[in-house]
């Protein structure tokens, strides 16, 4: 017999949450020995040595994992719905011009700033994301009416690249240290991660998703197309503009805390959509989980992989996810 | 007296200056079972999303059982109305049954997991159109026909009182023509009213018991397929010379098309 949707729902969640606390764990325990670990779970050795790494695991490993986990989750989430409001399989969340928004912000508070307010960064970037959405989007309703999502795409592209060029203005104009700074957040990185963004950034997910999942049947009406929602009981409008807030508001809130990670929110929804199906009531919960594996995996990889050199985590993910990429094309 | 389901009087409208529709009044009653015809470019479509409510008149009201269009959420106008369109295409492909589901989404909210009863509804709907084989199939797996009755079960599972379908017999081949006439009169014969659009003239002598000609605008003539289809009729409102005599088996008038008229009348 066949499950239900409820059961695949439930069976799916729980089997990713193990998957991504494992994903996890091993990120927390990559680069210590096996001797400690046994040392750490024991507490056979007291002092020094076993303070310096709980120090390492708990304010140094643990809050950029919890970061990545949490920006991945938001990347794909985010994914799923502008998919499905665009619909278009391939969309991304960065396609209407939310990245390059957030990028200037970040690159605006970089060379305003510097290091003085950390912080700051994050809250420029947010405020970039979503004035190119606010942008984006009133060029839209302007317009309203047939051909409105090609109106958002085309809208969105045009911004972003107005956006990216002030952005790259700045940067060219910018002394060297600021220029590292900036580049290393236009590659994505979470080596600076404080608790303090990951309980904002926390916050943003968590909120941005449930209310996207409170709605999880009406983006399934979306996605088989506007006059059948429309006939099967759906404020087309309405509810298309609530999911394009809320989905730019979640990506707003991961490029802020992240910088700009490519391929997350475009090959984790992509992958879970082949493997259970395009029912949001699924796909949801199976992006946010898979999301925060993807990401937290990555971010290990690109901790260790050049050790001691640390990597852009934004390589990690374009690196392995647009082959992957190129092959669904291919295989479609 | 029957009272009228969809009822509307003297509506218009217009896509900025060019008037699609002009004074249109008709009501649709329980068990009803009304066609329109046009030929291409008449309004019918149009006509369709007004009565539907997904457009709205710039002149006149319509209403839905006794309460106006306007003032009734698309949610509450789905619970009683439900239309089978032409197909819209769509990357995402879900299967016969996940699709059917979506028609008990008028009575549910923004997050629902179908019940015992949505399943039983959705099973009688898919039993009706025969696609119970078709459950796990994908939608654009499937042929012209059997996309068209998932659709038709979609619209079913909203257990509305009255269907509206928009050119049914696009795409369809003869067999899943005479299918689809079985299938409405099967639903018809339950009490669901059916309202059909199409310029498929003699498809739609055979299937409705009403008839109205849309014609530049506005209803030119209505009553039974027989008082309907007439030599006259069709010159003046599809500009053709055409032969009508009577299929000897139904009864239902029948219509050869001879040649185009060159000078409208």
């Amino acid at each position: 017999m066949r499950l239900s949707t409820f059961a695949r729902t439930i069976l799916i969640s729980i089997s990713l949450t193990g998957v991504l606390l494992v994903v996890l764990l091993i990120s927390l325990l990559t680069g210590t020995t096996v001797t400690e670990v046994k040392t750490l779970l024991t507490g056979s050795v007291q002092g020094i040595d076993a303070q310096k790494t709980w120090t390492i695991i708990l304010s140094y490993r643990l809050p950029r994992t919890l970061l990545a986990a949490v920006a991945g989750a938001g990347l794909a989430s985010a994914g799923v719905v502008f998919q499905g409001v665009l619909k278009n399989p391939l969309a991304d969340p960065y396609l209407i011009g939310i990245a390059a928004g957030g990028s200037l912000g970040a690159v605006v508070s970089i060379s305003l700033f510097g290091e003085r307010w950390l912080l700051g960064t994050s809250v420029c970037a947010f405020l970039g994301s979503i004035s190119a959405v606010g942008l984006v989007y009133g060029l839209a309703v302007a317009r309203r009416g047939r051909g409105y999502v090609n109106t958002v795409i085309l809208a969105g592209v045009i911004v972003g690249a107005l956006m990216n060029a002030v952005m790259l203005l700045i940067l060219s104009l910018s002394g060297s240290h600021e220029k590292q700074r900036i580049l290393f957040w236009l590659m994505g990185d979470f080596s600076l991660a404080s608790y303090q963004q990951v309980l904002l950034a926390a916050v943003a997910v968590t909120v941005g998703w449930t209310l996207i999942y409170l709605n999880a049947n009406r983006l399934n009406l979306l996605i088989v197309g506007d006059d059948t929602a429309s006939h099967l009981g759906l404020n087309v409008f309405r509810t298309r503009t609530l999911f394009m807030l809320v989905a730019a508001m979640l990506t707003g809130a991961t490029v802020s805390v992240s910088g700009t990670i490519g391929f997350v929110g475009l090959v984790v929804p992509h992958a879970m959509r082949l493997l259970f199906g395009p029912d949001n009531r699924v796909l949801l919960p199976a992006a946010l989980l898979g999301g925060a594996a993807f990401l937290a995996a990555s971010d290990c990889v690109a901790r260790v992989v050049a050790y001691p050199m640390e990597l852009p985590v934004g390589v990690i993910t374009t690196l392995s996810g647009a082959p992957f990429f190129l092959y669904l094309l291919v295989k479609k | 007296m029957k009272t009228a389901l969809v009822e509307c009087r003297d509506v218009s409208f217009g896509y900025g200056t060019r008037t699609v529709l002009q004074g249109i009044s008709l009501g649709i009653a329980e068990a009803d079972f009304v066609g329109v015809i046009g030929p291409n470019g008449a309004g019918k479509s149009t006509l369709i999303k007004v009565l539907s409510g997904v457009l709205r008149p710039s002149e006149g009201v319509v209403n839905l059982s006794g309460a106006d269009m306007r003032s009734l959420s698309r949610k509450k106008v789905a619970a009683e109305l439900a239309v089978v369109q032409q197909e819209e295409a769509s990357d995402f492909s879900f299967t016969v049954t996940e699709e059917v589901m979506m028609g008990r989404a008028p009575h549910h909210g923004g997050l629902y997991f179908e019940d015992h009863s949505d399943r039983v509804i959705v099973q009688e709907a898919m039993d009706k159109t025969r696609v119970t084989h078709l459950a796990e199939r994908r939608i654009e797996t499937l042929s012209g026909g059997e996309r068209q009755r998932v659709r038709i079960a979609r619209a079913l599972a909203q257990q509305p009182k009255i269907l509206f379908l928009d050119e049914p017999t696009n795409h369809l081949d003869l067999y899943a023509q005479l299918s689809l006439i079985e299938l409405m009169r099967n639903i018809n014969r339950e009490g669901i009213a059916i309202f059909i659009v199409s310029h498929d003239i003699n498809f739609m002598c055979e299937s409705c018991a009403h008839l109205k000609i849309l014609h530049e605008t506005s209803f030119y003539c209505q009553g039974s397929p027989r008082d309907v289809i007439t030599e006259e009729n069709l010159a003046h409102s599809f500009n053709i010379k055409a032969l009508v005599d009577v299929n000897p088996i139904t009864a239902a008038p029948r219509m050869t098309p001879l040649a185009r008229l060159e000078n409208a009348p």
